[in-house]
């Protein structure tokens, strides 16, 4: 295999490349112009950020035959030497691999011998927290008062592991992490070296996923050269790193914020049939939310949003959210993001947290707004809903029989009802006329708010309760509820009996007051296929006399069982 | 399993490696990561044939000349596989690995290993695997398999190429089961559970899955509806069913497509576990609204985790019940 990574061939030969760290390179340069480095070196920080290879360059620099010089000049023999593994000076160890007393006696026992070809004997210890504690402190002596000719450069990425003593006796460099900018000048510098070609936004992403390591970026960006076909874009990208694209982030927290769970769950379901991770979404969400916070903080201050940019939706969802929300979304992301590394079923987990938050994404909003206001939009609508009763009352003559038809309009519904019935029991013509004037969103409502109402009424009655068990809401019109039952006795109790108590719970859970009728299932079986019959008769009937007009009971239809189930017949 | 099969299962995978292979520029490590049944060690073990075999065509091996078949074996001598030994991966068997590779490849330039169940690797293997793993002194491919990639070293991963595994799409699953021998029913069930499970309970072991079916069943349908009896049937036919913790993990299982189904109900969406139940299922989902099926859902998939955390059986799962009976 002739081929090498990326992260390997670019590994930095000069202070001055590696990239980020300017901190660091310049209290090098100088001590290594001025001759005044240190007998020992501690290198932490994140993962790809320049470690070891700063570890390197300063054991070339001082071996350099130039010396003094602020940058090794990769041309010497020893230059060259330490570079191809030649020199046996330059002693690079796995401290996880040798970790025991006896590796570091080893050490401690050479450390006394001059070096063989160059001025210095230089041990870089990588990954110095692996040591055992013996380990450490069989070293403690040796780094403290090296022969003349030694330097240790200890490297690691968890520095709190190291016993304190260690830490002071040597000169510590905090590596940070590498901007996304740093990231991208970087790539593109490679890219322009090695003759290829990139989006600009793919190197962008390319550096979010690699969160601040160059390493990450490097193999990102090798792998997504081998995946392209020339120029490497940005669905390259997202298809590597297991991200989704922005807009359908944007997506799901539009369908969050509004409540729409199944939109939500569905979109979970996409993510997962295409081999996305569950768990970087609900970083990447986590990610989405906070830029949100920001932005609604600080407007302009684009360079800190970690992975948002800032577009149309973006803003105008922004607009839309308030800070109460986002904070309690955050927070509840951040402990799902906590349990679900544990969880067996990410997917199920996933949804689970979806709806949590959608959920609370209504209680909250409604908190956060202000309840009064709620109500106020509650009542208008009711005043809205009596106005327009009052007119249609003025209009018409009023109804002889209580259940005739109250809107003029509605022709369907006078044709129908015919039948007299009683108050209680909804009669047949009475619900084929709220079946006209149903929506399956008003139906959607009570459904969703059952489950309380039934709770309700189980605490204000537990016989009720049982009576009421068998019942399940078939249509609802926003004014009155149908109530199938499957039992006769059932419905005559609850009809007698339990009305009032039912319609309290139903005011109470749902939050309108609606009227209750009852029916049994059979019978509500019947009047569905007839009702859909004759909307299908009614709308060829009106196709042929007012083909041009948008017809009214094709879109009572629609509403009632949903557009998937009408057909158009002509 | 054949280079063109896998490029059906996991095209997105399949094109990524070949491409890498085309245009000679295979890293030198990769990890491989997604569910398991998703066919990461198929894959992994076509790379292997892929790199050895001297009939391939484009990127896929032939699959029948000896080096293909001594690698479909285990047989070949340049190719490591590392499994872990009992619980974990242990610190002496990396360093096994890592005095083996010092050696020059027995027949070929490149020498494979394959670390199944990567994040297993104690913290010291695994640590003690990053400086080989970046800088191998003679060219190797190092292949990690895992299904849970978060649980592996931050510096392992940067240094590794990572390449997800979609999930195995879930009606040739059911398909796969039926021709199995398995019962409608029974395919439904099996092929949302993981390979492993689902694979052991076809053909005449399928039965298990069935009563474990009808006891959920008749469980799910106690708590809700007759909460004085389902301690009992907990005591006597539950615990008698799913006997130790790998069976009450299916069981719990079992439990949780239940109450995942009824989500799929009020969603009107399609593929249910129990899908000869709808209308058991459409009664019961009235009763509950969404937040109150995801706090059970949530109930079930701790008790998961308990159980993991070596709980007694029964006092879970009687703790599980009373939660789910009272929904909070």
């Amino acid at each position: 295999m002739s081929y090498k990574a990326l992260y390997r061939v670019w590994r930095p030969q000069e202070l001055q490349d590696v990239v980020g760290q300017e901190h660091i390179t310049k209290t090098l340069q100088n001590a290594l112009g001025q001759e005044k480095f240190s007998h020992a070196y501690l290198f932490s920080g994140p993962r790809g950020t320049g470690k070891t290879s700063a570890a390197k360059i300063l054991a070339k620099a001082i071996n350099c035959e130039q010396a003094p010089v602020r940058e090794p000049c990769n041309e010497c023999d020893a230059c060259q030497g330490i570079a191809d593994g030649s020199v046996v000076d330059i002693i690079e160890i796995d401290a996880a691999s040798n970790n025991g007393v006896d590796e570091i006696r080893y050490i401690r026992d050479n450390v006394i011998a001059a070096p063989r070809d160059i001025r210095y004997k230089v041990y870089i210890i990588d990954e110095v927290h692996m040591l055992s504690t013996g380990a450490f402190n069989a070293l403690l002596k040796t780094l403290e008062e090296p022969p003349k000719h030694a330097v240790f450069i200890l490297a690691t990425t968890e520095p709190h592991k190291i016993p304190l003593t260690i830490v002071s006796r040597c000169q510590r460099f905090d590596f940070k992490r590498i901007t996304s900018q740093d990231l991208v000048a970087r790539m593109q510098y490679i890219l322009q070296e090695q003759g290829w070609e990139a989006e600009e936004n793919a190197l962008y992403l390319i550096a979010r996923a690699a969160e601040g390591g160059m390493r990450d970026a490097l193999s990102l960006l090798d792998q997504a050269v081998s995946f392209s076909e020339s120029i490497i874009t940005s669905d390259d990208v997202l298809a590597i790193t297991g991200t989704v694209s922005q807009q359908f982030l944007t997506r799901v927290v539009r369908s969050l914020k509004n409540s729409d769970t199944p939109a939500a769950v569905e979109a979970a379901d996409t993510l997962i049939r295409d081999g996305k991770d569950p768990l970087q979404f609900m970083e990447d969400m986590i990610y989405y939310f906070r830029d949100m916070l920001l932005y609604k903080t600080a407007p302009r201050l684009d360079e800190i949003m970690e992975r948002v940019t800032v577009d149309e939706s973006f803003e105008e969802l922004s607009e839309k959210t308030d800070m109460g929300w986002l904070y309690e979304v955050i927070n509840q992301l951040n402990q799902y993001h906590q349990e679900m590394k544990w969880a067996s079923h990410p997917k199920i987990f996933l949804e689970m947290a979806l709806i949590n938050i959608s959920h609370g994404a209504d209680s909250t909003s409604s908190r956060e707004s202000g309840e009064a206001s709620e109500e106020v939009t509650l009542l208008k609508d009711k005043v809205a809903k009596l106005e327009q009763k009052l007119k249609s009352v003025e209009q018409s003559p009023p109804p002889s029989q209580p259940s005739a038809p109250a809107v003029e309009t509605n022709k369907a519904a006078r044709e129908q009802t015919t039948k007299n019935i009683s108050a209680g029991l909804g009669g047949d013509g009475k619900i084929r006329e709220i079946m006209t004037r149903a929506t399956k969103q008003e139906l959607q409502v009570v459904s969703n708010q059952w489950s309380g109402v039934m709770k309700e009424v189980k605490q204000e009655s537990v016989p009720a309760h049982a009576w009421l068990s068998d019942a399940k809401p078939a249509v609802c019109d926003g004014e009155t509820v149908v109530l199938a039952f499957q039992n006769e006795m059932h419905r005559n109790m609850v009809d007698t009996k339990f009305r009032s108590l039912v319609q309290g719970a139903i005011e109470s859970s749902v939050g309108k007051s609606l009227d209750v009728l009852t029916i049994l299932s059979g019978q509500w079986e019947k009047l569905k296929e007839e009702f859909k019959k004759k909307q299908q008769g009614k709308e060829e009937d009106s196709t042929d006399e007012e083909a041009a007009e948008d017809d009214p009971v094709v879109d009572e239809a629609v509403k009632l069982v949903g557009s998937e189930l009408v057909e158009f017949e002509e | 399993m054949d280079w063109n099969e896998m490029q059906v299962q996991q095209p997105t995978v399949m094109n990524m490696l070949k491409r890498s292979i085309e245009k000679d520029r295979l890293a030198h490590a990769y990890i491989f990561e997604g569910m398991r049944g998703a066919g990461k060690k198929a894959v992994a073990m076509l790379m292997a044939q892929s790199l050895y075999c001297p009939y391939k065509q484009d990127a896929a091996p032939c699959g029948s000349c000896s080096e293909c078949r001594r690698v479909e074996h285990g047989n070949h001598p340049d190719v490591m596989l590392l499994e872990p030994e009992g619980a974990s991966i242990k610190k002496a068997q990396v360093e096994a690995l890592q005095k083996e590779l010092t050696y020059k490849g027995m027949e070929t330039e490149v020498k494979i290993y394959i670390v199944n169940d990567a994040d297993k690797m104690t913290a010291s293997a695994a640590n003690s695997l990053l400086k080989f793993l970046e800088e191998p002194e003679s060219p190797t491919l190092a292949l990690l398999l895992t299904e849970n990639v978060h649980f592996m070293l931050d510096t392992i991963i940067s240094r590794s190429q990572k390449i997800s595994f979609a999930p195995p799409e879930l009606e040739r699953r059911i398909e796969m089961f039926e021709a199995q021998g398995s019962s409608k029913t029974a395919a439904a069930l099996l092929a949302k559970l993981p390979d492993d499970v689902g694979g052991n309970y076809t053909g005449e072991n399928s039965d298990w899955i069935v009563q474990g079916r009808a006891l959920v069943i008749q469980l799910v349908e106690e708590v809700h509806h007759r909460p004085q009896q389902m301690l009992l049937t907990l005591q006597e036919k539950w615990l008698t069913h799913f006997k130790d913790r790998e069976e009450l993990d299916i069981g719990l299982d079992l439990l949780l497509f239940w109450y995942r189904d009824l989500l799929t109900v009020k969603y009107g969406q399609q593929n249910l576990a129990y899908p000869d139940l709808t209308e058991r299922l459409e009664q019961q989902v009235i009763l509950m609204s969404e937040t109150e099926v995801a706090k059970r859902l949530q109930l079930i998939l701790d008790a998961k985790r308990r159980l993991r955390a070596n709980v007694n059986a029964q006092l879970l799962m009687e703790h599980l019940l009373l939660r789910l009976q009272e929904g909070s």
